[in-house]
């Protein structure tokens, strides 16, 4: 029946036609009906309501203002009837107002989410034609529709704007949201995929503008999934869902405040466990760098052993590399090269940079090879091999060179030929270089067994090299390499570092845990009790109890969903920061957790699963728990002794046992937890403290170290030392040239603008010249005259490569074929040289002879006067690299001058001096020129520049030349760089323990305000009797801080316990002795009960992690630190909550009535 | 004697304000029997509210006799109401987590009055054998009379009852009736009843009728 038919029906109806009545009674009967049984929940009820409805309609038709509003007034007593009969039926049971039903019956049937296509928000057509279907709609209808849902009015703020009833507006809207969805389905046809979107992100289209679009989109997201989920739940009303959402949607805080401990207990756990797999993975692969990833390893093995041991084991991974003995010439320098096909991945060439050589004029270098002939270039710049120019493509890492197998390479002798050499150092492209000297076999997992017992090929070692040396044969080279990779691995995962780590993570992400358990628990608690109201009506009008338990599943199954999504991709996140740090700032290497190696995952735990059934089963016992034991009536009345004071009564009101004890626990927890970490860092922190020097820069040449604060270092600028190439002589002294592109260091002029500083500088590259040999006792000695048969390549490389005019340089008469003695030329300046002057020995200190060049003092650390004798003269020369060849003389330069004095720094002395004496004074040689940086540039020394600077205050770095390439070292740097590196490499506890902090704080805090809130009616009822805010406020003030009191003693006392007990055991596992029937060491006995008793203090260290004193850390000032701050805070929270009870006691009482 | 004067209530701000009372003006003479009525939405309960110190007023005066109590400080506020006023709730709200018997005592405590008197009030109510028993293990009836036990029992002049048979069968509020019409007959104390139902307030000596914040 058309509403314009009702509306004349209606209007007959109350002038009194029967007739009419009959019919509206007719179309509106079934439909009523309906309603009741829907409302009601009683079917047996229905038929009697629905007459006795109708009935009332005919009674008082006259009442009925208009025949438009007729359905609305009819369904208004079919609804009033309804409540009439439930509240007679069950006077007991407290129902949500009037109001309040009414208000969410209409609020649900109107906001209930419009079904659109799922493409309508991106694409343009749909969406003006959507445009257009709201312009079609009546006038009023689309002025209603857009005060409702666009303008946000309400309905009774719509009639009135409207002049017209509520019912007529809701009605309109009805109409109007009918009409759009019949247009929709005209226009895309009945098939068509719907997904739920919100009114009020449709309307949003009106301004077509990008974020109403995308809000739009988002919001279709939202809903569709929820909305998939109730289909595949066998077809939940969708208004539960959308009633659900609403909620979340307007209580974002508590959303936030529900999820906050899941997703950082998920990101927590992800990053955690990376972290754990990454430092695996570094671990391991950091072995594979130094030895490879090979098991077994045999050179020159015929084709038909080899054979025989893969057929045995196919399953082994078995690699070749051809090795072109002794073929290769690096500027001379016999090399061993080689070449295999593919990545050589069982060697597990660790690159520093570049990779293996992919083309015929490409080359890859071990590190050491190139140090050893000076070359200093880097990926990407040409060595010479065998005459021929190559360009390097990578440089092989250190730790290649420092492999057992590998040693021994360099510069063999191809004609002795018996010190070979299994791995090259230098790697080429196999093309062109067909004809091996040998071939290199690595066989990986084949090793069948580990320890003591390791069989190969199904025989144990000795009888498997026994074996192969019979068959091979006596001429035959073989060589035996194992490598356990299983035994790696197992190693790294159970070695006591990695243990403990996993362990202190176990602990601490069980604490946490149950922290977050608490904390959803009393948030879904208060929003458990926020939304029972609305969950009661809905199951009066029928919702089934299994409905809204499918409700509540699909609700936390969505939360776990967001929780674990957001969680793993910050715990992911953090992860990349922690990494980046790691391989950046303190560059480690960059092997990373994600990765494929079996051995890697297969030792650790995946990051995901735990971190997503931890922190879903902490959503889902958050929900469980709340169904069984949150509702406040199932926890019941305690029955107890009766209060006699007021001050007992009170105390009886506000105890809210639940949230005490979860604000006791957590906050216990949370207290043990901080506690535990400042232990463990303190612990550290002092470990760091004792740490605080330093290795120097390479240019000192010793190994002492600085100690920055014994020397009151506050910081100091360092740059690569002036890099110097030596042919090495059978003196063991080389001639050293000075780098031709040195552009680093400071001079004089730069460094006196800093201020009192001291730098340092040393050129290694000067020599004294004599016309004979010394014989005084100079060390050092590189003349070639008496030693030429020996060094004739060294002297034809030098000439090949040198310049033109210094070709001639080692011919007779020349300078070097006179006696040339190596010698260091230090560096200081002016202020720091003078500062020595109580240490000269003989003659005096003339600084200003010392910068003009015309004198040098000698530094010794024992006094030897004939050595450099004061008073005499020296020539002094210095030699720099021909720039063009990279190689040879490019310059030399030489000068006379005059010994002016000798200082002494005795090593008693520099503990007086402080540290930096000790790099001034020491050489290889024990005595050194030393002059200011501008002295020795008068000398003509190359390169003599500073190369450190050392402060005791902070050096404005504006006045550093950028050029200099000086890198800054403070104290205060270096000793957060090693907090952090310390903190970083149990980073992830560190964090672990701050978002521990962080939940517990939160769930504690939380508890506070939650608590004034669920005991809003009573507060509010005590304050209508006459209780004044003061008294509650002083009982609220003891009931609150009695719980950081409780809770800081628990920790306590659980500290104080848990170090006792830990120290008794330390104590214990001091006085674990061998249990042997001998006392002789030398007895088998003896010693297996003596390996039995170091197992069993082992295992002891490791389960009560005695390794560490933190056992010892006082806790006193820490936990009233802790205390003071938590009472602070406790007050500063109930004051604000109190606020709320500031002025309408009615209003609060009513909100507390509402809420219970 | 209790005066208003020009009494305002409005809530919320700018377009959103509602005034719930605008300028009630009235005077209730000691041992008067007033009842309030008005449909929900009237303001006859922000009246009643604000007579009985709950709420404060936006503009306007309340007096008892002389003492001005709309400008009097919390701590002033909460001691009037202490001893000045008892209030009769709809939902009775007895604080559930005590006793009826500690319900009622808990405003003489506040007081920081003996427990006198409670015995007898006990019997006139007849709730004595109820007294140890939870809110929850008690009938609305019984609820409703020691709600009314404790708004006497610091012996008030003035009783305010908002709804107080609101949520009672139709004997149990006939006693109550009853119970608050001795109360003003027989002790001379002065009562006023919120109500909507007409046959509650011609019980009282006096009607005011409210509609829109405004006494008809």
């Amino acid at each position: 029946m058309e509403k314009t038919e009702i509306t004349a029906l209606a209007e007959r109806a109350k002038s009194g036609d029967k007739d009419a009545f009959l019919q509206l009674y007719k179309e509106f009967h079934g439909r009523v009906s309906f309603f009741i049984r829907r409302l009601t929940n009683y079917p047996q009820a229905a038929a009697d309501l629905t007459s006795d409805t109708f009935a009332a309609a005919m009674e008082r038709i006259s009442e009925l203002r208009s025949g438009e509003s007729f359905s609305g007034w009819l369904y208004s007593i079919a609804y009033n009837k309804c409540m009439q009969y439930i509240n007679e039926k069950k006077r007991n049971v407290t129902l949500g107002s009037e109001a309040e039903l009414e208000e969410l019956l209409e609020s649900a049937a109107l906001n209930e989410p419009l079904l659109l296509p799922d493409d309508y928000a991106i694409n343009a057509e749909t969406r003006s034609q959507l445009q257009s279907i709201i312009d079609g709609l009546s006038p009023d209808q689309r002025s209603a529709v857009i005060m409702y849902y666009y303008d946000e009015m309400s309905v009774s703020e719509v009639a009135e704007a409207m002049g017209t009833n509520e019912n007529n507006v809701s009605q309109k809207l009805h109409r109007a949201r009918k009409k759009i969805r019949a247009q929709i389905e005209k226009l895309i046809g009945k098939g068509a995929m719907f997904g739920a979107v919100p009114m009020r992100a449709l309307l949003g289209e009106l301004d077509t503008s990008a974020v109403g679009i995308a809000a739009a989109g988002a919001a279709a997201i939202a809903v569709g999934i929820p909305y998939g989920l109730s289909k595949a739940s066998g077809g939940t009303a969708r208004e539960l869902l959308w009633i659900t959402r609403k909620y979340w949607a307007k209580h974002k805080k508590s959303l936030a405040a529900l999820l906050f401990s899941g997703v950082l207990l998920c990101a927590v756990v992800v990053g955690t466990l990376l972290q754990i797999r990454a430092d695996f993975n570094r671990s391991l692969h950091d072995t594979y760098d130094r030895n490879g990833m090979y098991d077994v390893l045999l050179t020159d093995v015929p084709d038909t052993i080899t054979d025989e041991l893969i057929s045995k084991n196919a399953s082994a991974e078995m690699q070749t590399v051809s090795v072109l003995a002794h073929k290769g010439s690096l500027y001379g320098y016999a090399v061993t090269c080689g070449f295999a096909d593919g990545d050589i991945s069982l060697m597990h060439l660790p690159f520093e940079s570049g990779g293996l050589p992919q083309k015929a004029n490409e080359a890859a270098v071990t590190r050491d090879t190139l140090n050893m002939i000076g070359w200093s270039g880097r990926t990407g710049d040409t060595v010479n091999l065998n005459g021929e120019s190559y360009i390097v493509s990578g440089i092989i890492d250190k730790a290649y060179d420092d492999r057992t197998l590998t040693d021994k390479y360099f510069r063999t002798n191809a004609e002795e030929g018996a010190d070979h050499s299994p791995l090259p150092s230098v790697y080429v492209t196999g093309q062109d270089n067909a004809e091996a000297g040998y071939k290199v076999n690595m066989f990986s997992g084949v090793a069948e067994g580990k320890g003591e017992n390791i069989s190969y090929f199904g025989m144990d070692s000795g009888s498997f090299l026994g074996y192969f040396g019979n068959s091979i044969g006596e001429d035959a080279w073989q060589h035996i390499y194992v490598n356990d990779i299983e035994g790696t691995a197992e190693g790294i995962s159970q070695s006591d570092s990695f243990l403990q780590k996993v362990r202190w993570f176990l602990l601490i992400a069980l604490i946490a845990a149950v922290i977050a358990v608490l904390s959803v628990f009393s948030v879904l608690r208060l929003i458990f009790a926020e939304r029972r109201n609305t969950y009661e009506m809905l199951h009066r009008i029928g919702v089934s109890d299994s409905r809204l338990h499918v409700m509540y599943a699909i609700e936390c199954l969505c939360l776990i969903i967001i929780q674990v999504t957001v969680g793993a991709a910050l715990g992911i996140a953090g992860y990349f920061a922690m990494h980046t740090f790691e391989v950046k700032a303190l560059e480690y290497t960059d092997y990373s957790a994600f990765t494929g190696d079996s051995l890697v995952t297969g030792n650790t735990a995946g990051p995901f699963i735990p971190a997503i059934a931890i922190s879903a089963a902490v959503m889902l016992i958050g929900y469980i728990s709340v169904l069984l034991f949150g509702r406040e009536n199932s926890f019941g009345i305690r029955h107890r002794r009766p209060h006699r004071t007021v001050f007992g009564s009170i105390g009886a009101i506000l105890g809210s046992r639940t949230v005490t004890v979860i604000q006791t626990v957590s906050l216990s927890l949370i207290v043990f937890g901080s506690m535990l970490g400042y232990m463990y860092f303190t612990d550290s922190d002092k470990e760091n403290m004792n740490m605080l020097t330093y290795e120097p820069p390479e240019s000192f040449a010793v190994n002492n170290q600085i100690d920055m604060e014994r020397d009151g270092i506050a910081e100091y600028y360092s740059c690569q030392r002036p890099s110097t190439m030596g042919v090495q002589s059978l003196g063991g002294y080389g001639l050293m040239f000075a780098d031709a592109n040195n552009t680093n260091g400071l001079d004089d002029s730069t460094v006196s603008s800093f201020g009192s500083v001291t730098a340092y500088g040393t050129a290694d590259n000067t020599f004294l010249i004599k016309d004979s040999e010394d014989t005084n006792g100079l060390g050092g000695l590189i003349t070639y005259e008496t030693e030429l048969a020996n060094e004739k390549d060294n002297k034809e490389f030098i000439r090949h490569y040198s310049k033109e005019q210094y070709k001639n340089f080692f011919d007779k008469g020349q300078l070097g074929s006179k006696y040339l003695y190596s010698i260091d030329t230090k560096l200081v300046n002016e202020e720091y040289l003078a500062s020595l002057k109580d240490y000269v020995y003989a003659g005096e200190l003339d600084i200003e002879a010392i910068q003009s060049g015309k004198e040098v003092a000698v530094i010794m650390s024992l006094p030897d006067d004939s050595l450099l004798p004061v008073g005499s003269t020296v020539n002094i020369g210095s030699l720099l690299i021909n720039s063009e060849s990279g190689y040879g003389i490019g310059d030399v330069s030489t000068a006379q001058t005059k010994i002016g004095a000798i200082i002494v720094v005795r090593p008693a002395d520099l503990i007086k001096l402080g540290g930096l004496a000790g790099y001034i004074t020491q050489s290889d040689m024990g005595y050194s020129l030393i002059t200011t940086q501008t002295g020795a540039a008068a000398l003509g020394v190359h390169n003599a520049i500073y190369s450190e600077v050392f402060s005791d205050h902070h050096i404005d770095g504006g006045l550093v030349p950028t050029n200099a390439g000086l890198e800054l070292r403070s104290l205060e740097d270096i000793r957060s760089r090693r907090f952090i590196e310390k903190a970083a490499s149990f980073g992830s506890f560190g964090f672990l323990a701050l978002i521990m902090a962080a939940l517990g704080f939160a769930a504690y805090f939380n508890g506070i305000g939650l608590k004034v809130r669920l005991k809003e009616y009573q507060l509010s009822v005590l304050r209508a009797i006459g209780a004044s805010k003061r008294q509650i406020r002083r009982r609220l003030f003891i009931n609150n801080i009695k719980i950081p009191l409780i809770a800081t003693a628990a920790a306590s006392g659980a500290l104080l316990g848990v170090q006792k007990f830990m120290l008794s055991m330390y104590d214990k596992m001091l006085t674990i002795e061998p249990v042997a029937e001998t006392a002789n060491v030398f007895d088998e006995a003896y010693a297996a009960a003596s390996d039995a008793a170091l197992a069993e203090q082992r295992s002891m260290i490791k389960t009560y992690f005695l390794n560490s004193e933190m056992w010892r850390v006082s806790i006193a000032k820490p936990i009233i630190l802790i205390f003071t701050v938590m009472t602070a805070v406790t007050v500063i929270l109930m004051l604000m909550n109190m606020k709320r009870f500031d002025k309408d006691i009615a209003a609060s009482m009513n909100r507390g009535r509402k809420r219970r | 004697m209790i005066k208003t004067e020009n009494l305002t209530r409005t809530y919320g701000k700018g377009e959103g304000k509602v005034t719930a009372l605008d300028g009630v003006s009235l005077t209730i003479n000691d041992g008067e029997m007033v009842a309030i009525i008005g449909k929900s939405g009237s303001g006859k309960s922000t009246l009643l509210n604000l007579i009985g110190g709950l709420d404060k007023p936006t503009d306007g005066k309340i007096y008892y006799n002389d003492r001005e109590i709309g400008s009097m400080k919390d701590s002033e506020l909460s001691e009037f109401r202490l001893k000045n006023v008892g209030f009769v709730f709809q939902f009775f709200d007895l604080i559930p987590e005590l006793t009826a018997e500690e319900n009622v005592l808990l405003p003489s405590r506040l007081a920081k009055n003996k427990d006198a008197g409670a015995d007898e009030l006990y019997k006139a109510l007849d709730i004595g054998d109820r007294v140890k028993h939870y809110p929850s293990e008690l009938s609305g009836g019984q609820q409703q009379r020691a709600a009314i036990a404790r708004a006497l029992i610091n012996s008030p002049d003035v009783i305010l009852c908002d709804e107080p048979t609101g949520n009672l069968d139709r004997a149990s509020g006939e006693e109550v009736m009853a119970l608050l019409k001795r109360l003003n007959s027989e002790q001379g104390r002065t009562v006023i009843i919120v109500t909507h139902d007409r046959g509650i307030a011609e019980q009282c000596g006096r009607i005011v009728e409210i509609s829109d914040g405004k006494i008809v």
